[in-house]
């Protein structure tokens, strides 16, 4: 019996003492400072998640005091989600979401300014300004405070048949929407099975959205003024629904092209349905076996009324989200310096199909056999100027012109058939004033 | 007893309703917080007098709902005649009926954009090999096409709650009373037109009643196949204050919108329920 309880003296001792140390251990691991951070689907689901989340781990696994959780947010109505859980006290502590997301949500008073990391740079003399295209940072500049680091750039290109085009005996490639006209023209002529451009012109994809932008910004021109006034009435505007007109009258595009989402078009074109596809870079395309050999990128074009060609792109960024908690607002701005520098791998293993904003990251090996990544690279990332253009940063009243999709509206009213454009830069014009006058109220 | 009901009642329906007049008054923008004041009727007036959109939507809420309700009233009614008969298989049919109502919406958009795409879709595909169309049909483009369109699948996602709900009306008609008819001489069109109409007179009222209601409020199947687009020709009220809300960022002016779509349904509802007092 002495015996006995002399085991279990010795079995509840140990027990004891292994509890301490798990207490320890919880504590320890309690001390951990908890990062919410919400990323999108940038790439392919099952891709470009899993680098991303394996490059979280590498954070936490290089900083043990902080535990960065990672969840991955689909596109489907992000920015409900966003709106929905950052105003009831849910929302994450770190996101990247779309372009003008930071911006919204900083009107909102509820983003982190992330001044301190670009004052560090700047007292360091850091590589990394250098490393940035010029301009790009001022994207997310809003009343004074840096509001988010972007990490990637965003473009819309033509990507075309070099097949079909030396069918039709197309040699040179167009640099002016007249010159798009006439090879569009004879790539009809030469193959009137084929259409020769497709296009989203939805709304809900933001089809039609996107193709006014292209004209617009191409053609030096934007829904408004450098110093905000609604510009919608400049005849530069005119000329961008005159060229969507002539898209429909002459067949160039197909005549169901308004109700075509990105996906409808992609399809048309991968099955060899149409000669040029206007929309998101496709890396598939160029992957694709039977596709890669006879498919390239057009050059920039340049409108009627510009000066040059001008390619419109989006900075997409990463922000931090308001913090009472001082302790861990440090280690939040740390994980945004962090993401910045070394998320090079979304682009290498995640493949997420952008234009990285550090330069330095296409240095890497894998840009040597990525062509269509290269080609955005080479012939249109020199050409970019930003969505918000001519404006250079994400202003207020942009989140309704855009995410109401004034241009897109307006390209839709000519799809649709209607040719009084004064009518219908009118409608729009009141329109982008009024999204004016509610910021400044 | 009733008190936990009558919690969850007011917790889940009356305060969300009553918030919503509330937010309705005022000039609640998420994007200027701690500026929201009391407006009064404001928005309201700019609502009807100033917004063209709004006016458009509620037009075409107004056709889509009742559209949805003529068409599946007539076609559930033939189906459920059909499927009330003795014939083999019936089970088989009832539940080939009930499909449209159990596939995801999301499924649902997705099928219908496909089937319908006017260069790869299958019904486009079928109609101009079989060479009975040269061009194929432009389903969601034009206005009154893209119009049609939706209606129509509008129908036909809903049709399956208007025939389960008359059948199971038709099948608590009593047998005597056909027995009696014929006896008396009656025909089948007699008998349909003088004792099963008649006899489902309260199950069609609440049937028509829920439908309207759905169909007005009705959100997910327009949105997810056109947006309201292509070029506004489908936008109805609950996407226009979607859109209100979470573009503009007014959601006292959203909130408005949703009252007045309230207040449409309350009246289209007493009408409903004054035609069908009439009739009795």
């Amino acid at each position: 019996m002495r015996r006995n309880s002399g085991k279990i003296l010795a079995v509840v001792i140990s027990c004891a003492m292994l509890a301490g140390a798990s207490v320890q251990t919880a504590a320890a691991a309690e001390k951990k400072t908890e990062i919410t951070f919400w990323d999108m689907m940038w790439g392919e689901a099952g891709i470009y998640d899993v680098a991303a989340e394996a490059l979280v781990d590498q954070y936490n696994q290089e900083h043990p005091e902080v535990n960065v959780e990672y969840q991955s947010v689909p596109w489907d109505n992000y920015y409900q989600t966003f709106l929905t859980a950052v105003t009831s006290g849910t929302g994450p502590d770190v996101a990247t979401a779309g372009s003008q997301t930071p911006m919204q949500f900083a009107t909102m008073g509820e983003i982190l300014p992330l001044n301190s990391i670009i004052e560090k740079w700047q007292e360091e003399q850091d590589s990394v300004l250098e490393d940035m295209p010029e301009g790009i940072l001022e994207t997310n500049f809003l009343n004074g405070d840096y509001i988010a680091l972007p990490w990637n750039s965003d473009t819309r290109l033509f990507t075309y048949r070099t097949d079909l085009f030396e069918e039709a005996g197309i040699t040179e490639l167009p640099s002016t929407w007249e010159e798009l006209l006439d090879v569009l023209r004879t790539l009809k002529e030469s193959n009137p099975d084929v259409f020769p451009l497709v296009t989203a012109g939805d709304m809900g994809s933001g089809g039609a959205q996107n193709l006014m932008m292209w004209l617009t910004v191409s053609n030096d021109v934007g829904p408004v003024t450098a110093d905000g006034q609604s510009d919608f009435m400049s005849p530069k505007i005119t000329e961008c629904l005159e060229f969507v007109a002539t898209l429909m009258d002459e067949e160039l595009i197909p005549e169901a092209t308004i109700s075509y989402k990105d996906a409808d078009a992609q399809k048309l074109f991968y099955s060899g349905q149409a000669a040029i596809f206007y929309g998101g870079p496709v890396p598939g395309f160029f992957e694709d076996e039977t596709l890669k050999d006879k498919i390239s990128i057009l050059d920039p074009m340049q409108g009627p009324s510009a000066a040059q060609p001008q390619t419109v792109y989006w900075a997409n960024s990463i922000a931090a989200y308001n913090n009472k908690d001082e302790e861990k607002k440090q280690a939040i701005l740390d994980f945004v310096e962090w993401w910045v520098k070394n998320c090079k791998t979304l682009f290498t293993d995640g493949r997420c199909g952008k234009t990285p904003v550090l330069k330095s990251f296409t240095d890497d090996p894998y840009y040597d056999s990525a062509v269509l990544e290269a080609l955005i690279n080479e012939k249109i990332m020199p050409t970019f100027v930003h969505a918000t253009y001519p404006i250079q940063n994400f202003y207020p009243a942009f989140g309704q012109i855009n995410g109401e999709r004034y241009l897109g509206s307006a390209a839709q009213k000519v799809l649709s058939g209607r040719r009084d454009y004064e009518a219908i830069q009118e409608e729009e014009n009141e329109n982008v004033e009024s999204a004016l006058e509610l910021q400044e109220e | 007893m009733l008190l936990p009901a009558l919690v969850i009642i007011l917790v889940i329906q009356i305060y969300p309703f009553l918030s919503g007049v509330r937010m309705s008054l005022t000039n609640y923008n998420l994007l200027k917080p701690g500026k929201e004041k009391f407006i009064g009727l404001q928005n309201y007036a700019e609502l009807l007098t100033e917004d063209k959109t709004f006016f458009g939507a509620l037009g075409f809420s107004f056709l889509y709902g009742v559209s949805i309700v003529i068409f599946s009233y007539i076609l559930g009614l033939l189906i459920a005649a059909l499927l009330n008969m003795k014939m083999k298989g019936r089970g088989i049919y009832r539940a080939v009926v009930l499909m449209p109502w159990v596939i995801a919406p999301m499924v649902m958009a997705a099928n219908w954009l496909w089937l319908l795409n006017d260069q790869f879709g299958l019904i486009n595909h079928v109609l101009v090999s079989l060479g009975i169309l040269k061009k194929p049909i432009l389903f969601l483009t034009t206005k009154y096409m893209t119009r049609f369109t939706v209606i129509m699948i509008g129908v036909w996602k809903n049709l399956p709650f208007m025939t389960i709900t008359l059948l199971a009306g038709m099948q608590g008609i009593s047998s005597d009373l056909y027995e009696a008819a014929r006896i008396d001489g009656a025909g089948k069109i007699q008998n349909f037109f003088y004792i099963t109409l008649p006899c489902l007179r309260s199950v069609s009222k609440v049937s028509v009643t829920l439908l309207l209601i759905w169909a007005f409020n009705g959100f997910e199947n327009i949105f997810l196949l056109t947006e309201g687009g292509p070029n506004g020709y489908t936008m109805v009220l609950p996407i226009y204050a979607y859109n209100l809300a979470f573009f503009r960022s007014r959601m006292g002016y959203a909130s408005a919108a949703s009252v007045m779509m309230l207040l449409c349904m309350v009246i289209l509802t007493l009408i409903n329920q004054k035609f069908s007092r009439e009739a009795e």
